[in-house]
């Protein structure tokens, strides 16, 4: 990276210089190096997420929204889902208009499919999880609420509302959830996290005392639930057995990996000022919440942090899968540095450079992902206030809104667990002032990379397409599994190439009430050919050799040469 | 996000430290100051703005701001508004404010440090964060919170050994800090000497940290990476069920909370006095509060209670009468009321 970043910088400079000189000159353009290029008018995608806010400040109004990456039609190319707020809950006056919204991929345009698709919930939306429960081959969809939550199954493109049979409607507030096969029976179960149980007779005040959104001190915290597939549209809701319903907390970000290397898929739940959670899979169904004695629930200094989004990845390299966390304002976002070998997690924020940028920011949704190919994986971050602020004089957003709008984060990742923050090549990411919170990454144009889009509380949800340079050959592998759950989601995968190697797991969730598709994108450098060893969700693993670069890749279990079992 | 709620006691021992070390900050430090430059443009300054802030809170930025005007080239007048917007969240106009307040007086530890932790939470880059700490340690090295601050900027930069040195000079001063203690422990353990954090983190522990999370989690957590599962998991249980936050004894920061006179803030403090037993000092408070919020049953309460337990009888009844009349199922409210009009008769019939 450090070359082209280098050669980006200059060229940047030079354009900047020649600017300067004649002052009567037009505005100088977007550098032609522009990472990140805001597609969003040409795309087609025209989406605001509606509060609904009608007078005071209820905190369910400045959460949400959620943001998938989904090929719902499976045409190939990436569709977009975005959660919608309609009326506030406070006051039901509804516009039916105002329902969540699926944009079809036409060849890179994006048209409102929202109605021929039926996932046009018309609840007060959260969140979305994306995930294949019933192994036929596409994506279903959970939606999450201020209010019941809803499961759509897709039968070919169109969706069916199964909540009522699956049971898992649920009531209160539900937010960020993801699917994952805990049990290792070839079904995807279904973690949601929940907030607080919010009263909207609360009011709270700043320490100017102005009116402000409460925090979730000021209600009483909820349980988790966790729903097991029974297969055939049913779900149990198995909270009780597994563990969850013990601990009372406000969840809003969830990821589901294998944090302790036993080959059994655990939770990492980022919890909004408690403790988070990190539930070890005891492999019969039970978990037990490990996080203060693996170093995951609270930051170096021993205190909870109001984590938001999370994302599960391994950013050093060390093939040992970390976590990352981000937070309100005046606390840093958190690297959770996973030390390998079940020994736990240790607090690396500082050392990894991702402090001190964070502390002035409120971070929720957030992306691990190789934004320019070189090997290591990046961080984006999408930011806005919940507690008020003067408000900036460069938000896009107008009042009350701008109380609360702040810029995004980019960080490059400059290998071994050191990130720096990326200015111009990212200007278009980082310089809009509004309220970000749903974020999801995906390769919508299929060029090999992945693009970015990312959900906005009264203004428009934006698409970023990646036009970073590259830093080498790159590969994209998609999973399949006729004998488990179908796109092995919870595969861990290490692609090997020359004398390096990356691992990832197979996942749609992470971020903060958003879901993303279930294929990794791998740089390999100046390699031809790269090896791929998967362990698939239930623990056996295979390896697949001399595979072709730059090109997409089905890896399907059988098919390429099995070793012996974990 | 978790506030720190300071037992009543220490917080009278800070209240004192604060009065002591403030008079000295007043009288210099003893360093030279050079020669004042031009004085700063007030106008530049980030000013909040104050139209939906409570009247006392508008006045306060009013007088403060006006004093500013009057003398622009006082370090301590740009202190004392960079400590007002400071002290309700406010920080670019804190930062602006002490900055120049720094230019202006740079013998003066109180700016260097106050800038350190606007700036840390406003997202200043962290070296100038601990470059600012540092310089207050070295103008005032008799305050071990300066280094106790320094260690946890520095453990947030990353700067693990750096923020070692500053967490054991602190406890060079004061042996018996248990926040640097802690943050010593926290800074062992991160830096993978377990040993060291479990014997460090067990004297902050026998210091005062019996019922402190963060103390208890982070000592189970070195107990873990040390082998001890056992003792681990119970000091784990402890840290689910510990309750008690350690305040920091941090004289500087507690003067400018005071600077606060949001009815929000200025009814938190009058609560403490209250269970301090100081009425006079809450009854100051809660004048302020009633500018804001006069009709509040709490308003009233509080300073019928401040009259009656200063010896105020026939003039705190009514108020307390006022407040059963708002909030007539308040049993806290009734009592207080039975007992002030019992003690009003007593005295009557002496």
């Amino acid at each position: 990276m450090s070359v082209v970043r280098i050669v980006a910088a200059v060229a940047i400079l030079a354009l900047a210089g020649c600017a300067s000189e004649d002052p009567n000159s037009a505005p100088p353009p977007a550098p032609a190096t522009a990472w990140l290029v805001d597609v969003t008018e040409e795309s087609g995608l025209d989406f605001v997420y509606r509060t609904g806010a009608a007078g005071g400040l209820h905190i369910t109004e400045i959460m949400a929204s959620g943001v998938a990456f989904l090929d719902y039609d499976g045409d190939g190319d990436l569709d977009i889902y975005l959660t919608n707020g309609n009326a506030s809950p406070q006051n039901p006056t509804r516009d039916g208009d105002i329902v969540n919204r699926l944009f079809r991929n036409d060849d890179g345009r994006f048209v409102d499919a929202t109605e021929e698709s039926g996932l046009g919930d018309p609840g007060y939306g959260m969140g979305v999880a994306v995930g294949d429960y019933d192994n036929d081959g596409d994506p279903d969809v959970f939606v999450t609420n201020y209010g019941p939550d809803r499961l759509f199954r897709n039968d070919d493109g169109r969706f069916v509302d199964v909540t009522d049979e699956a049971g898992v409607g649920g009531s209160g507030w539900s937010a960020s959830a993801v699917w994952c096969d805990y049990d290792r029976d070839g079904l995807l179960d279904l973690y949601a996290t929940r907030y607080v149980e919010y009263r909207d007779t609360k009011s709270c005040l700043d320490s100017a005392s102005r009116e402000t959104y409460c925090g979730p001190l000021e209600f009483a915290p909820v349980s988790d639930h966790l729903f097991r597939n029974e297969g055939g549209d049913r779900f149990t809701d198995v909270s009780g057995s597994a563990g969850m319903s013990a601990v009372r907390a406000a969840g809003l970000g969830v990821v589901c990996d294998d944090f302790n290397d036993d080959g059994w898929p655990d939770f990492y739940v980022a919890n909004d000022a408690y403790a988070n959670n990190l539930w070890i899979n005891d492999k019969d169904g039970a978990f037990k919440d490990h996080g203060l004695l693996y170093g995951a629930a609270f930051n170096v200094h021993g205190e909870p942090e109001a984590g938001m989004g999370v994302v599960a990845a391994d950013f050093d390299n060390d093939r040992s899968i970390d976590l990352f966390v981000t937070h309100l304002a005046a606390e840093t976002n958190t690297y959770y540095k996973n030390l390998g070998a079940g020994r736990g997690f240790t607090d690396a924020t500082g050392q990894a450079g991702l402090a001190a940028s964070s502390m002035a920011l409120t971070g929720f949704g957030t992306a691990a992902f190789d934004a320019d190919l070189d090997g290591d994986l990046d961080i984006v971050i999408g930011n806005g206030r919940v507690t008020r602020s003067d408000g900036r004089p460069d938000s896009w957003v107008a009042e009350p809104w701008s109380w609360f709008a702040e810029p995004n984060l980019f960080y490059i990742n400059e290998g071994g667990s050191l990130f720096s923050n990326m200015g111009a090549e990212v200007a278009s990411f980082i310089e809009p002032v509004e309220i970000t919170r749903g974020l999801a990454v995906g390769d919508y144009d299929g060029d090999g990379d992945e693009d970015v889009v990312i959900s906005n509380a009264e203004s428009p949800a934006r698409l970023y397409r990646n036009d970073a340079p590259r830093g080498g050959h790159w590969i994209v592998l998609r999973l399949a599994d006729p004998s488990g759950n179908f796109e092995a989601i919870g595969a861990r995968v290490t692609v090997t190439y020359g004398d390096r190697s990356q691992t990832r797991t197979i996942t749609r969730g992470g971020s903060y009430l958003s879901a993303r598709p279930a294929v990794l994108h791998v740089a390999v450098g100046d390699e031809s050919q790269v090896d791929v060893t998967v362990r698939w969700p239930d623990g056996s693993t295979e390896n697949f050799v001399g595979l072709g670069v730059d090109t997409e890749v089905l890896l399907v279990r059988g098919h390429g040469g099995l070793n012996d079992g974990p | 996000m978790v506030r720190s709620r300071p037992s009543t006691a220490l917080a009278l021992v800070v209240v004192s430290v604060a009065t002591v070390l403030l008079a000295m900050a007043g009288c210099g430090s003893g360093e030279e100051t050079p020669a004042a430059p031009s004085p700063p443009d007030v106008s530049a300054i980030p000013h909040p703005e104050t139209q939906h802030m409570e009247v006392p809170v508008k006045e306060r930025f009013d007088q403060v701001r006006e004093a500013l005007e009057r003398e622009p080239g006082s370090d301590k007048a740009w202190g004392a508004y960079g400590a007002l917007c400071d002290s309700h969240s406010f920080y670019e106009c804190a930062d602006y404010a002490y900055s120049r307040a720094q230019e202006l007086g740079p013998g003066d530890f109180r700016w260097f440090y106050l800038r350190a932790f606007v700036g840390e939470v406003s997202g200043a880059a962290s070296d100038r964060v601990v470059e600012d700490y540092r310089t207050a340690a070295r103008l005032e090295p008799r305050l071990p919170t300066t280094y106790y601050r320094l260690g946890e900027a520095a453990t947030r930069a990353g700067l693990l050994d750096e923020a070692e040195q500053a967490y054991r000079s602190a406890l060079a001063v004061d042996p018996n800090l248990v926040v640097a203690r802690r943050g010593l422990g926290q800074v062992l353990l991160a830096k993978g000497d377990a040993g060291g954090a479990v014997e460090e983190l067990q004297r902050a522990v026998e210091l005062g940290a019996r019922r402190n999370a963060a103390t208890l989690a982070s000592l189970a957590r070195a107990q873990q990476r040390l082998g001890d599962s056992t003792a681990a998991e119970a000091t784990a249980v402890r840290a689910a069920e510990a309750d008690e936050e350690i305040p920091v004894p941090d004289p500087v920061r507690l003067r400018v909370r005071e600077m606060n006179l949001s009815s929000k803030e200025c009814n938190h403090r009058a609560v403490q006095l209250i269970q301090a037993g100081r009425y006079e000092e809450a009854l100051v408070l809660m004048r302020i509060v009633e500018r804001t919020l006069p009709d509040r049953p709490s308003t009233h309460y509080r300073i019928g209670l401040c009259l009656v337990r200063s010896g105020k009888l026939a003039e705190g009844l009514p108020r307390l009468e006022r407040a059963a009349e708002l909030a007539p199922d308040n049993e806290i409210v009734r009592v207080e009321l039975e007992r002030a009009r019992a003690e009003l008769s007593g005295a009557d019939g002496r």
